[in-house]
C-alpha cells in the first residue's frame, strides 16, 4: 500500500513537472516568434531621489537577451540590471529548473505560478517567479531575485501586441534602499523650510513605467542599436 | 544724468583694470572648457561614480549645458571679487586722485553724481555677466553641443530635458545680476568711506568670504544667522535648476537681495551727502 502511495506521489510530481514544462514551452514558443523589435515608448521614472521628467524613448530587443532603452539625443537613467532583463532572455535559454507553485489570483485573474531556478551558477539571477495566464499563455508578472541588483518585479499589461507576447505597458518595481547617493560637496541653495518628502510608490521602492505605443517586429535593427 | 552716466562709463571702460575682470573670466572659462574638452569624460566618470554604481546612465551627459553649470558653480567666489574691483574704486578712486572735490564743484548735485556712478557700476556688472554668459553658455554650447542637463545636488539627481534648460539659464543669469549688484552696492558703500580703492575692495571681498563661510557651515548656532546673510541668497540662481523650482524661496531671496541693495545704496547716499570732501 505504501509503495503504491509513494509511486502515485512520484507519478503526480512527475506529471506536475511535465505540465509546467509544457506550459513554459508554449509560453516560450510564443515569445520566441519575436527575433527582434524596436518600440516607441514613454518612459516614466518614479524614484524618490530622482527628478526625471517623463520622456519618449526607443526600446530595442534582439534575441536572445540584447535589450536597450535609448532616449534619442537625451540622457536615460535606469537601475542596473533590473530593467534590462526581459522575459525573452529569461526563457530563451531553457537553462533552468521549473517548479510548479500552484495558482494565485492577480488583478482578478487566476494565474499559474511557476518558479524558475537557473541550473548554471553563472548569471546574476537567483530565482524568478512567473505568473502565467494559462489561457492566453502570457506572463502577467515576474518577480526576480538577483545576486547583485536586489529583487525586482515586472508587471505586464497586454493589448494590441498580445499575439507576439509583447506588452503595451511594463511596470518595473525595484528596491531603492540599496541605491544611495552621497551628499554632494557643492554649496547648495537652502530653500528655508524643507519641502515635504516626495511620494514614492511605497517605502523604499522605485518604479520604471514603460508605455509602449508602437512595435516594429522582426524587421531588423540599426547597427548601433545596442551601442 | 545721462551726460554724467556717459562720463562715468567712459571712466570705467578707459581704465585698464576694468578689463582685468573680462580677461580673468575669459581665461577661467576657457581653461575649464579646455579641461573638459581634453578629459571631461574621466572627470564625469569620477563625479558620477556614486550614481553609476547603481544606475546605467546612457546619453550625452557631457554637453554645453552641463559645462556651463559647472563653470557657474566654480565662479561663486571669483565674480564678486571682480565686481568689487570696479565698484570699490568708484568713489574712493576719485578721492584718492583728488578729483572728487573737483567733481562736486560742478552743477550736478551729490545725489545725481552718486546715482550716475552707481548706474555705471550696475552697467559694468551686467556687462561682466553678459560676457560670462556668452563665454560660458554660448561658448560651451558651441564646443560641446546641447543635450539634457543632469545635475547631482545633495543626494538627489535632477534631469532637465534639452528644451527645458535655456529659460533656466536666462533666469539664473537674471538672478545673478541682482546678486552681483548686491556685492556692487556693498563695495560702493564702503568706497564712500575710503580715500583709497584698495580698502573697499579688500573689505568687500573679506565680507563675501566670511559670509560665504558662515552660509556654508552647518552649525546650529549659525543657522539662525544664515537667512539674514546676503551670501545665503546669492546662490538662489541654483533654484532654477531644481525640480520643482522653489519659486517662493527664490522670491524671498530676491526680496532680501533687493532689500540689501536699497539699504546699502541708501546708506551710501546718506554717507555721501554728509561726506566731508574738504579734509
Amino acid at each position: 500500500m505504501l509503495l503504491v502511495g509513494a509511486a502515485l506521489l512520484r507519478w503526480e510530481g512527475a506529471t506536475e513537472a511535465q505540465d509546467v514544462q509544457a506550459l513554459l514551452s508554449k509560453v516560450r514558443s510564443k515569445i520566441e516568434r519575436v527575433n527582434d523589435y524596436s518600440a516607441d515608448a514613454r518612459l516614466k521614472i518614479d524614484v524618490s531621489f530622482m527628478k526625471v521628467p517623463e520622456s519618449s524613448v526607443v526600446v530595442y530587443f534582439r534575441k536572445p537577451d540584447a535589450f536597450r532603452i535609448k532616449k534619442e539625443g537625451g540622457i536615460s537613467i535606469l537601475p542596473k540590471g533590473g530593467v534590462t532583463v526581459s522575459l525573452n532572455s529569461l526563457l530563451a535559454t531553457g537553462n533552468f529548473a521549473a517548479i510548479d507553485a500552484g495558482t494565485e489570483p492577480y488583478e482578478g485573474v487566476l494565474l499559474h505560478v511557476v518558479k524558475l531556478v537557473p541550473l548554471k551558477d553563472l548569471g546574476d539571477i537567483v530565482l524568478t517567479t512567473l505568473y502565467i495566464n494559462d489561457k492566453t499563455l502570457l506572463v502577467s508578472k515576474a518577480v526576480t531575485t538577483t545576486r547583485n541588483n536586489g529583487t525586482y518585479e515586472i508587471a505586464l499589461e497586454y493589448g494590441k501586441y498580445a499575439d507576439w507576447a509583447l506588452p503595451d505597458k511594463a511596470v518595473f518595481t525595484f528596491n531603492t534602499s540599496g541605491y544611495t547617493l552621497p551628499k554632494g560637496l557643492a554649496l547648495e541653495y537652502d530653500q528655508g523650510e524643507k519641502a515635504p518628502a516626495p511620494k514614492t510608490p511605497s517605502d523604499g521602492k522605485g518604479m520604471i513605467i514603460l508605455t509602449y505605443s508602437r512595435y516594429v517586429i522582426n524587421k531588423g535593427l540599426p547597427a548601433d542599436a545596442f551601442k | 544724468m545721462w551726460p554724467l552716466l556717459q562720463i562715468e562709463l567712459l571712466k570705467i571702460f578707459r581704465k585698464p583694470r576694468t578689463y582685468i575682470s573680462f580677461v580673468a573670466i575669459a581665461v577661467m572659462v576657457w581653461l575649464i572648457q579646455l579641461a573638459f574638452y581634453a578629459d571631461g569624460e574621466s572627470y564625469l566618470k569620477f563625479g558620477m561614480q556614486a550614481l553609476t554604481n547603481s544606475f546605467d546612465v546612457h546619453g550625452k551627459v557631457l554637453n554645453g549645458y552641463l559645462v556651463c553649470y559647472i563653470i557657474l558653480q566654480t565662479f561663486l567666489m571669483q565674480v564678486p571679487l571682480l565686481i568689487a574691483l570696479v565698484a570699490g574704486d568708484m568713489i574712493a578712486g576719485e578721492a584718492n586722485m583728488g578729483t572728487l572735490r573737483l567733481l562736486l564743484t560742478k552743477p550736478a548735485g551729490r545725489g545725481e553724481l552718486l546715482a550716475a556712478k552707481f548706474t555705471a557700476t550696475f552697467i559694468y556688472t551686467v556687462s561682466l555677466l553678459i560676457w560670462m554668459a556668452v563665454l560660458a553658455l554660448a561658448g560651451s554650447i558651441l564646443i560641446f553641443g546641447v543635450g539634457d542637463l543632469m545635475i547631482l545636488r545633495g543626494s538627489e539627481v535632477d534631469l532637465h530635458l534639452v528644451g527645458d534648460v535655456i529659460w533656466r539659464y536666462a533666469a539664473a543669469f537674471g538672478f545673478a545680476t541682482v546678486a552681483m549688484t548686491t556685492v556692487a552696492a556693498l563695495a560702493f558703500l564702503l568706497s564712500v568711506f575710503a580715500e583709497n580703492a584698495v580698502g573697499p575692495i579688500v573689505a568687500t571681498v573679506s565680507v563675501v568670504i566670511v559670509f560665504t563661510i558662515l552660509s556654508t557651515m552647518d552649525i546650529p548656532f549659525f543657522n539662525h544667522v544664515k537667512p539674514f546673510l546676503f551670501t545665503t541668497h546669492m546662490i538662489a540662481w541654483k533654484g532654477f535648476f531644481y525640480t520643482p523650482v522653489p519659486w517662493s524661496a527664490i522670491w524671498v531671496s530676491f526680496g532680501i537681495l533687493m532689500g540689501h541693495i536699497l539699504l546699502l545704496g541708501g546708506a551710501a547716499w546718506i554717507a555721501f551727502k554728509k561726506k566731508d570732501i574738504l579734509c
